[in-house]
């Protein structure tokens, strides 16, 4: 029970500062935004193939502009040494990871209601004709999206050489979960439902399941000391 | 201390085993082993591309096993087994894309295609060179230890689910054909005779590095006790 | 020349290349250890 309060305290500490200082949130959105609307406004020629490039360019405009926030999640710790604070909180390693990861799915959700609309509205593509099934591969992706962003963010903590370096850092990670969520996102634009969508939904949910319970046993190994 | 002493304290007679067994093999590759009848002298590529892809993931593995156990004991000594890996393992993979593609452009008329096994070594080969480029920016050496080290040891980790979602599309890589028992014993003899080869290059590398380090700690500790000619002519 | 002898060929060079990397970075070290090794022959401060 203490730990759940605990945990509680540590997400809400992340969420209140967010909301006061706005460090993250109005950039990543932002970022989200122009990306769509470029993406969008390129697609507007393609004829054929369109839900096979857009299932892949919503997922790449989430990864970008999604791995800017989760940089910044661990980042902020490093200034007046608020990680050595949280690192002295009556928590385990494993319980810092799931607080970040709780912060890091909440931003990410956010984004995805933003440029998943966006793409709706620009791109003219039937994206929430089945809300429920792409409801379930937004939030799955969503989970192997942070499982794997969280975890080295955790792991790269600097500021100065930003966010790019954790982008390049995650991406040959990601890249099944990427290439899992655009497939599914595809057979959601086409209505394809059947055994192909079932079997990427559960590649989804076995590489979440993987990397969470990896954060969670393998924080402590991994962060700095 | 000599010259000499410096030298890779390695059996001559294993150096020329491997040169004898890199040779056989070659000459059994280029000349003994028939010609395959539907693509011909291509075909023998095939003996070094299965090397080198069968050595790429074995780099891979040794590489991040001595990240874990980095990890668990923060001694520097296992990082420098993970990078002599990294480094050879990354060379073995970039040549299994090479070599590949030749083959691929010999068998199915197009350089590339998104075969399971293609899209896997190619992630591979991604997660070797985030690893060998992040080794050289970071300059703090624990640091970059520890950060080298976590993401070889999740790549290990991602590796079987990449394999995993590659499978899902379909494949038209070769699995393990037919082949006549010259060409197997060929093939096996390359395998060998490079697995030789390569850890010889592996085990050199490490002993490089070793040596990288001990120098350094000799350096600092002269640089003390010994200050530089300049110095200690002016000091008297 | 056919394309597999080609492929031999720039496959040897990659490999050749990296042992001459070897090589050049072993020659620094001993570069290091001769320089150490005049250097701890000045007499002691």
């Amino acid at each position: 029970m203490l730990m759940v309060t605990q945990f509680y305290w540590m997400v809400r500490k992340d969420l209140v500062s967010e909301y006061r200082a706005r460090q993250v949130w109005p950039a990543m959105l932002m970022l989200g935004t122009l990306v769509s609307f470029l993406f969008s406004a390129q697609l507007d020629g393609v004829v054929e193939g369109r839900s096979r490039i857009v299932g892949m360019l919503v997922w790449l405009a989430i990864y970008f502009a999604g791995i800017l926030a989760m940089h910044r999640t661990f980042a902020m710790e490093q200034e007046d040494d608020c990680w050595d604070a949280l690192r002295l909180y009556p928590v385990t390693a494993s319980w810092i990871y799931l607080a970040k990861f709780t912060v890091n799915f909440l931003t990410l959700a956010t984004l995805q209601v933003v440029v998943l609309g966006l793409f709706v509205v620009f791109s003219n593509v039937p994206l929430l004709d089945h809300p429920l099934r792409m409801l379930t591969v937004a939030l799955l992706g969503n989970v192997g999206l942070t499982s794997v962003g969280t975890l080295l963010g955790g792991v790269w903590t600097e500021n100065r050489q930003g966010s790019t370096m954790l982008a390049f850092l995650t991406l040959p990670l990601a890249a099944p979960v990427l290439l899992a969520a655009s497939e599914a996102t595809r057979l959601v634009i086409d209505q394809e439902g059947g055994p192909l969508w079932w079997r990427w939904l559960s590649f989804l949910v076995v590489f979440s399941i993987v990397f969470v319970t990896a954060g969670i046993v393998l924080f402590e190994l991994l962060i700095e000391d | 201390m000599q010259r000499s002493d410096l030298k890779i304290v390695s059996a001559r007679w294993l150096t020329w085993l491997v040169t004898g067994l890199l040779v056989a093999a070659l000459g059994m590759a280029m000349r003994v082993a028939p010609m395959e009848q539907s693509m011909g002298q291509v075909q023998r590529i095939l003996y070094i591309h299965v090397s080198v892809a069968w050595l790429g993931l074995m780099g891979f593995a040794v590489m991040g096993v001595c990240a874990m156990l980095y990890l668990l004991h923060r001694n520097m000594a296992w990082n420098r087994w993970s990078q002599a890996a990294n480094e050879v393992g990354w060379l073995c993979s970039s040549l299994t894309l090479f070599t590949g593609s030749i083959w691929a452009h010999a068998a199915w008329g197009t350089w590339w295609t998104w075969d399971p096994r293609l899209t896997t070594s190619l992630l591979l080969w991604a997660l070797y060179s985030s690893c060998l480029i992040l080794r050289g920016s970071i300059q703090e050496s624990h640091r970059s230890a520890r950060i080298t080290s976590s993401l070889a040891l999740l790549g290990l980790i991602d590796l079987p689910l990449v394999i995993m979602a590659t499978r899902w599309f379909r494949g038209i890589h070769p699995t393990s054909p037919e082949m006549e028992p010259v060409m197997h014993f060929t093939l096996l003899l390359n395998v060998i005779g490079f697995t030789l080869f390569f850890s010889l290059l592996f085990l050199r590398r490490l002993r490089q590095l070793q040596t990288d380090n001990l120098l350094r700690k000799l350096e600092l500790e002269a640089l003390v006790n010994h200050p530089y000619p300049p110095l200690s002519a002016a000091g008297g | 020349m056919s394309l597999f002898v080609i492929t031999y060929v720039v496959f040897w060079l990659a490999v050749a290349l990296y042992v001459i990397r070897l090589g050049s970075q072993q020659r620094r070290l001993q570069d290091r250890l001769l320089a150490l090794q005049s250097q701890l022959q000045m007499p002691e401060r």
